[in-house]
């Protein structure tokens, strides 16, 4: 008799508590973000399409040496890498060893590049067909792919898909330097104790 | 015509029963989607109206709109007669509660029992449900709300015998009279083990989480109403949000003093306590898991019914004893 209370008692406490969790978390803070409204903040775990990683020298030059190993890896073809020699003075007389996936049983064929020799035209990259796989991420010997945090890319029109990661990267170093500029002379203002400073804060 | 002409009034209370249950319905959806998406700290509905208010009157207009599927091999009568059963009883549940001033409302000297009596229909309907269908899932399903109810409705109905010889009737109006205005008068605090009985019985009666057994998607699809589309499965719906009001006013009529209240007695004292517990069966919903069906004959069999029991006694001795003194 005393166990069947102790034990009801048990059971309808633990009730009480779980009530009082989902009461609490009625007034507590959300967790979801409705996206047209708000915008999450993690887009750093983000994995989209993929995209070129500017030159540490220019960031609006690709750090592409125009090897072709990302087009050859490409399970779904979609990458297409058209090269030119690059303008004389970024030539170097270093080299990287491109190593290619074929050789899995047999030894990994490999080849070197010289950097600065050449770099690509264009480079373009059909979206639509990417699986996301990161074969070409992983084997790029210059270290010149990452995936993008370009997460709200909507379109009804499959040829948007289609995008010109060049074109791409050089828009990405122009923004960049915009912002930069903005950076600073917001500092500049804010050093010379402007009552502008407040009212110059961009949003977040 | 008069107002007086007796099948004018009854029409008319028909029709306001029916539009006070479908209009509760609607909201409760609401209320219902709101509170299970706050406790899992997401906004819930949002963009149909201002705070997504509309949206269970654009749910119901898709579901008005759906075809009416009969599943191949499954017996029409009943399958197409289960949804009307489980609405038909509601107006008449609705009639005995203590809505409106002693004045207004239909005196039932056996309010308790036509409420207790018609409610127990829905499981009959259920039960149809699963059977016309031709579904194994359905027929589980009714299987299960067979024995849950009938289960069930033994301590529901003890509880509720409880709070009857403490009042001495079971007319509604007079169970709350002999309520005093303030909580301590009220027979739930003076007698919490029936309050919590009655409780817990109510939400398994009425088939909610944590006892949704019939329904159990996890398990059963939608159980009793897997085949059931469009406003088959509407009705249904409705009639589950309906017989959740009656529950809880009944509750508050037996237990929460009804209209007494500190301040100005009056039927909104009645809805605030009606409402306020349908509240919690809808947190409870969103708190707490589904219990297993041994789990949940063991509950009723081995801890509620000999708790009710035992209840009764202990408080028939307790009037006797006052009585005596
Ligand atoms: S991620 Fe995979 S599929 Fe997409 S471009 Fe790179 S290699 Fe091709
Ligand atoms: S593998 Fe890297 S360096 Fe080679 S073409 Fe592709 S992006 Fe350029």
């Amino acid at each position: 008799m005393f166990g069947a209370i102790t034990k009801a008692y048990g059971a309808l406490k633990s009730i009480a508590v779980g009530l009082g969790i989902t009461g609490r978390a009625v007034f507590q803070e959300q967790s979801t973000v409705i996206y047209p409204m708000a915008e999450v903040k993690n887009l750093g775990h983000y994995r989209g399409h993929i995209e070129l990683v500017g030159s540490d020298a220019d960031p609006a030059r690709p750090r592409c040496v125009a090897c072709g190993q990302c087009m050859d890896m490409c399970p779904s073809g979609c990458i297409t890498v058209e090269t030119a020699m690059a303008p004389a003075e970024l030539k170097t007389n270093a080299f990287i060893r491109a190593e290619s996936i074929m050789g899995q049983l047999t030894p990994a064929a490999h080849f070197d590049v010289m950097i600065g020799e050449r770099e690509p035209k264009r480079f373009v990259l059909d979206y639509s067909a990417c699986s996301l796989c990161g074969q070409c991420v992983r084997n790029c010997p210059a270290g010149a792919l990452r995936f993008s945090t370009h997460a709200y890319f909507l379109s009804r029109d499959r040829a948007d898909f289609v995008l010109d990661l060049k074109e791409r990267l050089a828009g990405q170093a122009e923004q960049a330097r915009q912002a930069e500029q903005a950076r600073q002379a917001e500092q500049a203002r804010q050093a010379s104790g402007s009552p502008q400073a407040e009212g110059g804060r961009t949003h977040e | 015509m008069s107002l007086d002409t007796p099948l004018l009034s009854l029409l008319l209370g028909l029709a306001a029963i029916l539009a006070f249950a479908g209009a509760n319905g609607i909201v409760l959806v609401w209320v219902e989607r709101k509170v299970a998406g706050r406790c899992q700290r997401r906004p819930g509905p949002l963009h149909v109206g201002p705070y997504g208010l509309l949206q269970p009157l654009a749910d119901a207009l898709k579901l008005i709109s759906k075809q009416l599927i009969t599943p191949r091999r499954s017996d029409r009568l009943l399958y197409w007669g289960a949804p009307l059963l489980s609405f038909m009883p509601v107006p008449i549940c609705f009639l005995p509660l203590p809505f409106l001033p002693e004045m207004a409302t239909v005196r039932l000297n056996l309010g308790l029992i036509l409420i207790l009596s018609f409610i127990g229909l829905n499981s009959i309907s259920l039960c149809l449900a699963g059977l016309g269908s031709n579904n194994k899932w359905s027929l589980l399903g009714a299987a299960r709300a067979i024995a849950q109810t009938v289960s069930f409705e033994i301590p529901l109905l003890l509880a509720a015998l409880t709070a009857v010889f403490m009042a001495g009737s079971m007319d509604l109006h007079e169970v709350m009279a002999a309520q005093g205005p303030w909580p301590w008068q009220w027979f739930g605090f003076m007698n919490p083990l029936a309050l919590l009985l009655f409780l817990i019985s109510a939400v398994a009666e009425t088939n909610r989480a944590p006892f949704d057994l019939p329904e159990a998607e996890s398990e059963l699809t939608a159980g009793f109403h897997t085949e059931y589309s469009g406003m088959g499965f509407g009705i249904f719906f409705l009639a589950e949000y309906a017989y959740i009001l009656i529950i809880c006013g009944v509750a508050a009529a037996l237990f929460l003093g009804g209209q007494q209240g500190p301040v100005a007695p009056g039927p909104w004292w009645f809805l605030a306590k009606m409402y306020a517990l349908v509240l919690l069966v809808i947190q409870l919903r969103w708190t707490l898991p589904r219990v297993r069906f041994d789990q949940l004959l063991n509950l009723c069999w081995r801890w509620m019914t000999p708790a009710a029991l035992l209840n009764i006694l202990a408080t028939m001795l307790v009037m006797l004893a006052l009585k005596g003194a």
